[in-house]
C-alpha cells in the first residue's frame, strides 16, 4: 500500500498509515519517519484506517515518538476506527508515548507489552511471555518456556552486543485472526556487522547482508576467544523446522527466514538491529531436545 | 566442611539472564571447587530459560575443567525439567563446536607442518 503524506494544516504534517502496519511496510514507514523526525511541525500519525499493528510497527512508531520527544517536538495519533486496534494503541502504551510532554513520563515501567529498556531488566521475559500466552489462550507450558527463552535470547543479544545509548525496545503481540505470536526486539546500536568486525570475526569490507548470514552460522559470536552460543541459530533452526519466521534487519540488509524460504532484501539503512520472530500457536511445539541422561550433569 | 550449597537466589538474585549474570555464578562455583570437594547449586525450581546464563554459569565448567572431576563434584539441585533439557542442548552444541574447532586446528597444524617439511 502506498503511504500518503499531506500537510494537514500549516502546523501539522500528516502521515497516513496503511491498514496493516507490519514488517512488509517497514521500509516505507522508516523512510517516512526518518524524513519527518526533525520537522518542527506536529507530526500526525493518521491511524484511522489501521486494523493491525505488528510489534515491529509498534516499535517503529514508539521509537519515532520518543526521538521526537527528545527533540522537544510533538507527535499525535489520530486513533483508528477499528476498536481492537484503538484498544491496542492505548493498552500497549503507544498512545501514552505520543501524548507525553516529558521523556521521563513517556514510558510506564509497569507496562508489559511494549518496553524501552536501558539494560536487561529482571522479569521482563517472564512477564511478556506470560502476557502473550494469556492472550493466545492455547499455549501450553512447554511452548511458554520456548517463548520466554526466545524473548530472553533476543533481549540479552541487544543488551550484550548493541552498545546503544538509547536502549532497546521489546514488544510482543498475539493475533487471534491468524493465531500468530510475534515478538520484536529492536536496538539502535552498532549493528551486527560492526559488532562482528570489532571482534575481529569479520573483515571490515563485508556488507550487512553477508554479516547477518554469518551471524546465523553455528558458533559465530562477537565474544573474544570463545565459542558462540546457540543464539539466533537456535531460533532460526526452530522456526525453519516448526513453521514461523525470523526476520533480521541490520544496517542496509534484511533477511527473512521461514520453513523453505530465505529472502534477502535490500532495505533502507537502519542504524542498529531489529529482530522479529513470528510463529503460529498451531504449529509450535516443545523442542525435540536430547535425553538428559546423555549429558554429564548431575541433577538431584 | 566437605560440601557447600550455593543458592541461586542468594548469589544472583533476579539477575539470571545475561552472560554477565552467569559469570557471577560461574565464579562462585569456581571458587567453591577450590575449597570444597562437592558444590551443590540450588536452583529451587526457579525457571531460568536463558541459554546465555546457563551456558556461562554452568556448561562452561564442563569445558574449561579447571578442577578435576567436575562432573561428579558439581550437583545441580532443583533444576526444572525444561532447564535440564536446555542445559543438555547447550552441552551437545558446545561439544559439537569444540570438536569442529579441534579438527580445524589439527588441519591447520598438519598443513603448516607439511609446508615446513617441504621447505626443509
Amino acid at each position: 500500500m502506498k503511504e500518503k503524506v499531506m500537510l494537514h494544516n500549516d502546523n501539522e504534517i500528516e502521515i497516513m498509515l496503511p491498514r496493516l502496519v507490519n514488517e512488509s511496510w517497514s521500509n516505507t514507514l522508516m523512510q517516512r519517519l526518518a524524513n519527518e523526525l526533525d520537522q518542527s511541525e506536529v507530526v500526525v500519525l493518521n491511524a484511522e484506517k489501521v486494523v493491525w499493528i505488528s510489534p515491529c510497527g509498534t516499535i517503529l512508531l514508539a521509537d519515532f515518538a520518543m526521538r521526537r520527544l527528545l527533540r522537544n517536538k510533538r507527535v499525535m495519533i489520530k486513533m483508528p476506527r477499528h476498536y481492537d486496534t484503538a484498544q491496542y494503541i492505548n493498552n500497549s502504551g503507544l498512545l501514552k508515548i505520543t501524548r507525553s510532554t516529558n521523556i521521563n513520563d513517556a514510558i510506564d515501567v509497569n507496562n508489559i507489552q511494549l518496553r524501552l529498556l536501558r539494560k536487561m531488566e529482571p522479569m521482563v521475559p517472564e512477564s511478556l511471555s506470560e502476557f502473550i500466552a494469556t492472550q493466545a489462550n492455547n499455549v501450553n507450558d512447554d511452548e511458554k518456556y520456548l517463548l520466554r527463552m526466545w524473548i530472553t535470547e533476543l533481549l540479552t543479544n541487544a543488551n550484550d552486543h548493541a552498545k546503544s545509548d538509547f536502549g532497546f525496545w521489546v514488544c510482543g503481540r498475539y493475533n487471534p485472526i491468524d493465531h500468530n505470536i510475534r515478538i520484536c526486539v529492536a536496538d539502535s546500536g552498532i549493528g551486527i556487522k560492526q559488532s562482528l568486525v570489532d571482534a575481529d570475526k569479520l573483515p571490515r569490507n563485508i556488507d550487512d547482508k553477508k554479516a547477518i548470514e554469518k551471524a546465523l552460522e553455528e558458533g559465530m559470536t562477537s565474544r573474544m576467544g570463545k565459542t558462540g552460543g546457540l543464539g539466533l541459530k537456535h531460533i532460526s533452526s526452530y522456526v525453519k523446522s516448526h513453521g514461523g519466521s525470523l526476520t533480521i534487519l541490520s544496517g542496509a540488509a534484511r533477511i527473512y527466514l521461514a520453513r523453505k524460504t530465505k529472502r534477502i532484501i535490500k532495505h533502507e539503512r537502519y542504524q542498529g538491529t531489529i529482530v522479529n520472530v513470528m510463529f503460529n500457536t498451531k504449529t509450535i511445539s516443545g523442542d525435540g531436545r536430547l535425553p538428559i541422561d546423555q549429558t554429564p550433569f548431575r541433577f538431584e | 566442611m566437605d560440601e557447600i550449597t550455593l543458592d541461586l537466589e542468594k548469589v544472583c538474585g533476579n539477575n539470571i539472564y545475561t552472560r554477565a549474570d552467569g559469570q557471577i555464578l560461574y565464579d562462585r562455583i569456581d571458587e567453591s571447587l577450590k575449597r570444597y570437594s562437592k558444590v551443590i547449586v540450588q536452583f529451587n525450581e526457579r525457571e531460568i530459560a536463558s541459554e546465555s546464563f546457563l551456558d556461562e554459569a554452568i556448561v562452561e565448567h564442563y569445558f574449561r575443567q579447571t578442577s578435576s572431576d567436575v562432573t561428579n563434584r558439581i550437583i545441580l539441585r532443583g533444576v526444572t525439567k525444561p532447564d535440564q533439557m536446555l542445559l543438555g542442548t547447550i552441552f551437545e552444541y558446545r561439544k559439537r563446536l569444540e570438536s569442529k574447532e579441534a579438527k580445524k586446528l589439527a588441519k591447520k597444524i598438519k598443513s603448516s607442518a607439511l609446508t615446513a617439511s617441504g621447505r626443509a
